[in-house]
């Protein structure tokens, strides 16, 4: 039967003679940072948005609400969050450790480049 | 006398020539045949010198009152005679005629009797505060031969029948009408407007009530319109050929009242060829013409008003049948092109018949935002006309033609209400023009996309641009993933390309996930590894729903090369080990979700290259079809492509996914909005905050109440907000 026939080249010659063979794939993928929320839990918003205060006040030259925070302990905020908060308390809202900046990293904003 | 020898005196001049009451009265003899020779036209024998001196002295001896009055009976006993030769007169031109000249006549010789009396008018009359005598003379000829009672009806009756003979396109002497207004005004405005005009405009409002009356009845509207407009320039001429300026405000007034202002309904309402039906078939010059006359008209109500409500109205009806229209809104690139056509019509109908009016534009304006936001399609379709523009569309046409195209789309998304919508189907439409390289213009994209940021501010369009930079950053990627594999993009013998794409700039798909096979989880994890190297504290997310592949596929006869998208690719590929599979063993193989798989088998083995067999035959895909390699398919064409059915507009549950999305996307809008205002006022009502929420944001989007409130409560319990301890209904800011 041809369907053997077919099984015996595949196995014989290997991937040309099978029936679909992939030449090129055009994938898409997102990235996104690799934390566990992607909400800041200060303000709600997404971490991959302007913070609530920034987007309410679009012409901010600060741009510390377009900047994202991460603490040592792993939780991630705004950074003009993140600062509001510390200006009261100097630990982690989310695991009361004591914070320590581990990165601060843009977020990718639009039209700017 | 008797004085002289002794001492040197100047005698007082009038004393040596006291005029005794025999002397006055020779003296007035004089005078008064004098004025008589020059009533009848003979003055060339007299001596003014003489004249002047005669009347000088009467008046210096105090005999002012004799000359006066003497002047009066004379001059009025000579009209008497002249008003009884001219009502003589059988014929009427001939009575016209005579009157004319003895008002020419009667003129001149006024002249010529004032200035033997000067000195008279110079003293006496101001002392005694008398008329002048050029005035009084003019008086004379007012009461004694215009409003003599055998002259004064028939003078006016024959200028109105004149006049009335004119407007019957009878050519009439002017020169005469001329001399006559002017000779009313001269005698007096109040002459004139009592005498004649005053006769002459009620003769018009008549004559034209009864006219327009009648003519409306006979003709069309656009003939009525041409022949008011006729009239009423004819009017303007008259006055300003021979009548007095005063009278053309007047006379414009009754001819506007008469003509138009009192048919301005009947105009516009008239069958097959009122202004409506003029809208309707674009009649340029028509409208023209009607803009033009109802302008004039302001009272009782404006014209140009009931025009601009008639265009709304009609406006309103076209676009409410479009916008229901169920051929139309089958397919939305012929439901778009309908109201551009719709807009274009009545923007050509103002532009060129309505001089540009603004307030028609603004009720052309307010007419489309009133329909197109009934159907809540709108922003899917608008944005699916501009996808189509931009996939194919555009060929052919110039750049600057397709720029026209998109700035009249642009208006019409002026109009939509939910602003937001729109963007998330062009995000969505972009998406796949951008992934699939569909668009056939870059400068065509961005331009559009300025219009929309032009429109609605840098927020609006942010994330469309950032899909943009998305692009750009993934080709750059792109070639050094290339670079670190040695100059190739090959793993495992597959050309790997990839859109590393910012997580919340694209449409997203919930749920979409699928087991890839092997080779392609390899491809995966060689990309991952290189991306990751480059950008730490990121990860990666594939998207099987997206992306697309070319297999090379082998069938019985012949080698074909095919495209298909990435699911129908997993799909595929579990063929190269069996030839026939149940649908439950696809799903189970593969995971993806039931619709989209659904989706996928449908167009490998029942649409126009069935590369599998489905067992039993159909059009739909069931559970419990099973499908088999389909080894003797054959195809003309070396290369192709299985599109995948898909329904171009959106499913029911892919609407409801949408509108989801929507919604989501409003809360932060909103919140920020009530963040911006709150701290701007510290202290707000509940109503108050309500209502500058929606104006804030009415830009974009047309809030819920109930949605704001909500909102509100959220950021109480984020505490942004307090209520007010006392008035539970006023919130205070928390800085």
């Amino acid at each position: 039967m041809g369907d053997e026939e077919m099984e015996v080249e595949t196995e014989e010659k290997g991937g040309d003679g099978q029936r679909f063979v992939v030449k090129k794939w055009n994938a898409v993928t997102f990235w996104s940072w690799d934390i566990c929320t992607d909400t800041c839990a200060i303000c709600r918003n997404k971490l991959y948005e302007p913070s609530i205060e920034a987007q309410a006040n679009p012409g901010l030259a600060d741009d510390a609400g377009y900047s994202i925070a991460w603490g040592c302990c792993g939780h991630v905020f705004h950074l003009d969050c993140i600062s509001r908060w510390l200006k009261t308390r100097s630990v982690c809202p989310l695991c009361n450790r004591e914070w320590e900046f581990a990165k601060i990293e843009k977020i990718a904003t639009y039209g700017d480049s | 006398m008797a004085n002289q020898r002794t001492r040197f005196v100047i005698q007082p001049f009038r004393q040596n020539h006291q005029m005794d009451e025999e002397y006055a009265t020779t003296t007035w003899q004089t005078l008064r045949e004098a004025i008589h020779e020059i009533h009848r036209q003979n003055a060339s024998g007299l001596s003014f010198e003489e004249l002047y001196r005669n009347a000088y002295n009467m008046v210096l001896h105090k005999y002012g009152e004799k000359l006066y009055s003497g002047l009066v009976d004379t001059i009025t006993e000579h009209l008497r005679s002249i008003a009884a030769e001219i009502a003589e007169a059988n014929d009427d031109i001939l009575f016209l005629k005579e009157l004319k000249k003895k008002w020419e006549e009667h003129k001149l010789s006024s002249i010529m009797i004032r200035d033997i009396l000067m000195y008279m008018d110079r003293t006496y009359v101001v002392q005694q505060k008398k008329t002048p005598v050029y005035d009084r003379s003019l008086q004379i000829f007012r009461d004694e031969v215009c409003r003599n009672p055998r002259i004064k009806d028939r003078l006016l009756g024959l200028l109105l029948e004149l006049i009335q003979r004119e407007r019957m396109g009878e050519m009439i002497d002017r020169s005469l009408m001329k001399t006559f207004s002017g000779m009313f005004v001269e005698l007096g405005r109040d002459v004139y407007s009592r005498d004649f005009e005053a006769p002459f405009l009620a003769a018009s409002t008549t004559f034209y009530q009864a006219e327009s009356q009648e003519y409306i009845l006979q003709n069309s509207a656009s003939d009525y319109m041409k022949h008011a407009e006729v009239r009423l320039h004819e009017e303007a001429e008259r006055v300003r050929h021979y009548l007095d300026s005063t009278t053309e405000l007047k006379i414009k007034e009754i001819a506007e009242r008469e003509l138009i202002a009192k048919h301005m309904k009947t105009l516009a309402e008239m069958e097959n060829s009122g202004i409506v039906t003029m809208i309707e078939d674009s009649k340029i010059a028509e409208l023209s013409r009607a803009y033009g006359l109802f302008k004039r008209v302001t009272q009782p109500t404006p014209g140009l008003g009931i025009i601009r409500e008639l265009m709304a109205a009609n406006v309103k009806r076209v676009g409410m049948e479009l916008v229901k229209d169920e051929e139309r809104n089958r397919d939305p690139v012929l439901y778009v092109q309908g109201l551009l056509q719709l807009r274009a019509k009545y923007e050509k109908v103002i532009t060129n018949a309505f001089l540009s009016d603004k307030q028609f534009y603004n009720s052309l304006n307010q007419a489309f935002e009133s329909f197109i936001n009934v159907n809540q399609h709108s922003p899917e379709y608008i944005s699916l006309f501009v996808d189509d523009q931009l996939r194919k569309g555009l060929k052919g046409t110039s750049e600057e033609e397709m720029d026209n195209i998109l700035e009249e789309v642009v208006m019409l998304f002026r109009y939509l209400q939910e602003k937001d919508v729109f963007e998330k189907y062009y995000k969505q439409h972009l998406a796949k023009r951008l992934l699939g390289g569909r668009s056939i213009s870059d400068d065509a994209e961005r331009s559009m996309i300025a219009k929309l940021k032009h429109e609605c501010g840098y927020q609006f369009t942010s994330k469309l641009e950032g899909m943009f930079n998305d692009m750009k950053l993934s080709a750059d990627t792109q070639e050094g993933f290339k670079q670190s594999l040695g100059g190739s993009s090959k793993v495992g013998g597959i050309e790997l390309m990839v859109h590393v794409l910012t997580t919340g700039f694209w449409p997203t798909q919930l749920g979409a996930k699928c087991s890839l096979p092997p080779e392609i989880t390899r491809c995966c994890d060689v990309f991952k590894e290189h991306y990751l190297r480059q950008h730490s504290g990121r990860r990666l997310q594939w998207q099987p729903n997206m992306g697309n592949a070319d297999l090379k596929a082998k069938f019985s006869t012949r080698k074909h090369e095919i495209n298909v998208s990435t699911y129908q690719m997993c799909i595929l590929l579990l063929f190269n080990t069996t030839d026939t599979m149940s649908y439950e063993d696809i799903v189970n193989a593969t995971s993806i979700p039931v619709a989209d798989l659904k989706r996928a088998l449908q167009s490998l083995a029942c649409a126009k290259f069935k590369v599998l067999n489905k067992e039993p035959k159909g059009r739909d895909v069931d559970d419990t079809d099973s499908f088999s390699f389909n080894a003797d398919f054959t195809c003309k064409q070396l290369r192709f492509k299985v599109a995948t059915v898909s329904a171009q507009k959106e499913t029911e549950t892919e609407k409801q996914e949408t509108r989801h999305k929507v919604d989501e996307d409003r809360k932060p809008q909103i919140e920020a909005a009530i963040v911006r205002i709150m701290k701007s006022r510290k202290e707000m009502e509940h109503n108050a905050l309500i209502s500058e929420v929606t104006t804030q944001l009415t830009a974009r989007f047309v809030p819920h109440p109930n949605f704001i409130k909500k909102r509100i409560e959220s950021l109480i319990e984020r505490e942004f907000l307090e209520r007010d301890a006392s008035n539970w209904r006023k919130y205070k800011y928390l800085a």
